[in-house]
C-alpha cells in the first residue's frame, strides 16, 4: 500500500487556527491520498473538527496552506470549495428543518439553471427540464441510502439516524471527489452504522477518497485504510491501523495505556 | 360606493404588496428587516418627486427637487423600485456579511435616517410642508371623484397581480429553493455550495424594490405625501401581515394583508356609531386586539392562516 507515491488529493501545511489564547489547530502539517479511506483520531479538544472547518472554508486559518488537488483553496469562501469537489457533512446533523428530504439533496447539487436571479429572466425555458433531471438524481442517491420512502417528508420530522443518512446523501450530491465526515457513524444503532460504513466503503472503490473524523476505534481499525493521529492541534503520528495500535506514543495521548 | 369601496381595497392592497416584498426577505429567506417604513418611503418620495417635477408652490414659496420636465408616471414608478431597491442593496452589503441581528439593526436606523431627511430637507422633499399635486394614472382622461378611484382601484389590484405572479414564480425556482435553505440554515448552506450573500442580497433587494412599488402607488393614490407617514409603525403592520397570513406563502400573506386591514377599517366605520368616549378609545382597543392577536398567533400557530406548501413534484420514474 506504502508502495505507489500517489499525489496527495489534500495536503495541510503549517495551519493555525486559534480562538483567543488557544491554538486549536497547532502547525498542523498532512497528507490525505486518494482513493482510500484516512481516519482522522485524537482525544477530545484534539483540532479534528476545527481542522475540518478549516479544510471546508467555514474557518479562514491564522497561517499555513490547505490545497486540494494541488491548488489553494485556503482563503476561499466554502461554496467555492464544495464547487471543486470537497465537501464535508457536520458532526451533529445540519438538516434544512422545513424542507423536504428531496429539497435537502436538491440544494445540495452543483449549481442548475435558475439559481441565478438573471436565469429566470433570460432562460426560464431551460429551468423545468434542468429540475426534473434533478429530481431524477436525487431520487437515485435517495434509493441508494435508504431514503427513498422518505422524499417528501421534511427533513425534521426524521430520526437522528436518518439525519446523518442525509447529511451523507446531500454531500453525495455535491458530486464529491474528497469527503470529510465528521463522526459518520456517532449514535448511530450498530445495523444502519453498518449501513453507512459499506456505504462508504461502496463508494470509495467507485473513486471517491474518504477522510473521516471518527471516536469509535473498532470502526477506525476496521475501516480505515490509514490513520492519522492528532494531539494539541497537531499530527502525532501516522500510519496503518495495527501500526498505530501498537504504537507507544498513540497508546500513551490517546488510546489509554 | 364606489368611493368607500376604493377607500378599503387601495390602502389595503398597498399594504398587502409591501408584505409581499417583506415575505421575500422575512418569509422565505429570514431576514429581518426593521426598516420597511423606509422602502416605502423611498419609493413614494421619488415617485412624487419624479412625477411632479421641480415645483414651487407659488404664494407659499417652497419647492421640492424635481426633474424640469415631470417623468411619465410609469418611469417614475419603475425609478421608485430602483431606487428604492438599490438603497436597500446599498445597506445590505456591509451587514448582510455580520451576523443576522445586524441587518434589524441597521434598517431600523436606517428607517429614523430616511425619515428624517424627509421631514427636515425642505429643498429636497418639500419637508414637512408635505409633497402634493402627485399626479394619478389615467387622471387626464378620466374625470376625478369617484370614477378615478374606480380606475386607480383597478391598477392596484392589476400590480397586486402581476407582483404576486412573478414572486411565485422566483419562490417555486431554484432560487427561491436556495433562499428557503438560507433562511432553514446559512451555514449548511454555504457547506452545500451556495453563495449565501448573493443570495440573501438579491432576495432583499428584490424585496427592497417591491416596497418601493408600494409607496409609489401610495404616493399616486394620496396625491401628497407627509412625512410622519413612514414611521415605524408601517414596518410592523406588514409583520403583522406576514406572521398572521403565513410566512413563506404568497397568498397566504394577500389574505392576510386584507383580512388585517379590514379590521382596521371596520373599526374606523364604526367610529361614527358610537359614543365619542367609546370613539376615542377605539384606535387603542384596536391596537391592543391586534397585539394580543399577533401573541395568540405565535403561540399557537406560527405558521400563519396559510402555512408555507410543501414542495411535491411528481415521483421521476
Amino acid at each position: 500500500m506504502s508502495g505507489t507515491p500517489a499525489a496527495p488529493i489534500l495536503s495541510i501545511r503549517n495551519v493555525t487556527k486559534a480562538f483567543g489564547g488557544l491554538r486549536a489547530v497547532d502547525r498542523c502539517t498532512l497528507d490525505v491520498l486518494p482513493g482510500r479511506i484516512t481516519g482522522l483520531i485524537g482525544p477530545n479538544g484534539a483540532g479534528k473538527s476545527t481542522l475540518f472547518n478549516v479544510i471546508a472554508g467555514l474557518y479562514a486559518p491564522d497561517s499555513g496552506q490547505v490545497l486540494f488537488d494541488g491548488e489553494q483553496v485556503d482563503g476561499l469562501p466554502p461554496h467555492r470549495i464544495v464547487r471543486k469537489g470537497l465537501v464535508k457533512t457536520f458532526q451533529i446533523p445540519r438538516e434544512l428543518r422545513n424542507m423536504t428530504v428531496l429539497e435537502n439533496l436538491m440544494v445540495a447539487a452543483p449549481p442548475i439553471a435558475g439559481e441565478r436571479i438573471i436565469d429566470l429572466v433570460w432562460r426560464p425555458w431551460e429551468i423545468r427540464k434542468a429540475e426534473a433531471e434533478l429530481i431524477h438524481r436525487a431520487e437515485g442517491v435517495m434509493e441508494s441510502v435508504g431514503l427513498r420512502s422518505l422524499r417528501d417528508e421534511y427533513a425534521k420530522n426524521l430520526s437522528g439516524g436518518q439525519k446523518k443518512l442525509l447529511e451523507i446523501a446531500r454531500a453525495l450530491m455535491a458530486r464529491p471527489k474528497l469527503l470529510l465526515l465528521d463522526e459518520p457513524v456517532a449514535g448511530v444503532n450498530p445495523t444502519l452504522a453498518k449501513n453507512i460504513l459499506d456505504m462508504i466503503e461502496g463508494l470509495r472503490n467507485r473513486g471517491v477518497t474518504f477522510f473521516l473524523v471518527e471516536h469509535d476505534m473498532d470502526v477506525v481499525m476496521k475501516r480505515c485504510e490509514w490513520i492519522i493521529v492528532m494531539h494539541q492541534g497537531r499530527r502525532l503520528v501516522e500510519g496503518l491501523p495495527e501500526e498505530i495500535r501498537t504504537n507507544p506514543t498513540v497508546i500513551d495521548s490517546y488510546l489509554g495505556g | 360606493m364606489v368611493l368607500q369601496l376604493a377607500g378599503f381595497v387601495v390602502p389595503a392592497t398597498i399594504l398587502v404588496i409591501l408584505s409581499l416584498g417583506l415575505n421575500l426577505q422575512w418569509g422565505h429567506t429570514g431576514l429581518f428587516n426593521a426598516g420597511v417604513a423606509a422602502f416605502v418611503g423611498v419609493g413614494a418620495y421619488s415617485f412624487g418627486m419624479l412625477s411632479t417635477g421641480k415645483f414651487a408652490s407659488p404664494g407659499v414659496g417652497w419647492y421640492h427637487w424635481g426633474p424640469d420636465q415631470p417623468w411619465h408616471i410609469v418611469y417614475a414608478a419603475l425609478a421608485a423600485m430602483v431606487l428604492a431597491g438599490a438603497l436597500g442593496v446599498l445597506i445590505a452589503i456591509p451587514t448582510l456579511r455580520l451576523r443576522a441581528d445586524y441587518l434589524a439593526i441597521a434598517t431600523l436606523a436606517l428607517a429614523e435616517i430616511v425619515r428624517l431627511v424627509f421631514k427636515n430637507e425642505r429643498h429636497f422633499t418639500g419637508g414637512d410642508q408635505n409633497l402634493s399635486f402627485i399626479p394619478r394614472p389615467f387622471q387626464s382622461l378620466v374625470p376625478s371623484g369617484p370614477y378615478l378611484d374606480g380606475v386607480f382601484m383597478l391598477v392596484c389590484v392589476a400590480v397586486l397581480l402581476g407582483v404576486f405572479l412573478v414572486l411565485e414564480y422566483v419562490t417555486r425556482s431554484p432560487w427561491g429553493r436556495n433562499l428557503r435553505a438560507v433562511r432553514e440554515d446559512e451555514e449548511a448552506t454555504m457547506a452545500l455550495g451556495k453563495d449565501a450573500f448573493t443570495l440573501k442580497l438579491t432576495s432583499f433587494g428584490i424585496g427592497c424594490a417591491i416596497m418601493g412599488l408600494a409607496g409609489a402607488l401610495l404616493a399616486s393614490f394620496n396625491q401628497v405625501i407627509v412625512p410622519d407617514q413612514f414611521a415605524p409603525a408601517a414596518t410592523f403592520s406588514a409583520y403583522v401581515v406576514v406572521i398572521l397570513g403565513g410566512s413563506g406563502n404568497n397568498r397566504g400573506v394577500i389574505l392576510g394583508g386584507y383580512l388585517f386591514y379590514l379590521f382596521s377599517w371596520t373599526t374606523q366605520q364604526v367610529k361614527g356609531y358610537v359614543p365619542s368616549d367609546v370613539n376615542l378609545r377605539l384606535d387603542y382597543l384596536n391596537q391592543i386586539i391586534v397585539g394580543v392577536l399577533l401573541i395568540v398567533f405565535i403561540l399557537f400557530r406560527p405558521e400563519g392562516v396559510l402555512p408555507e406548501k410543501k414542495y411535491l413534484p411528481a415521483a421521476m420514474r
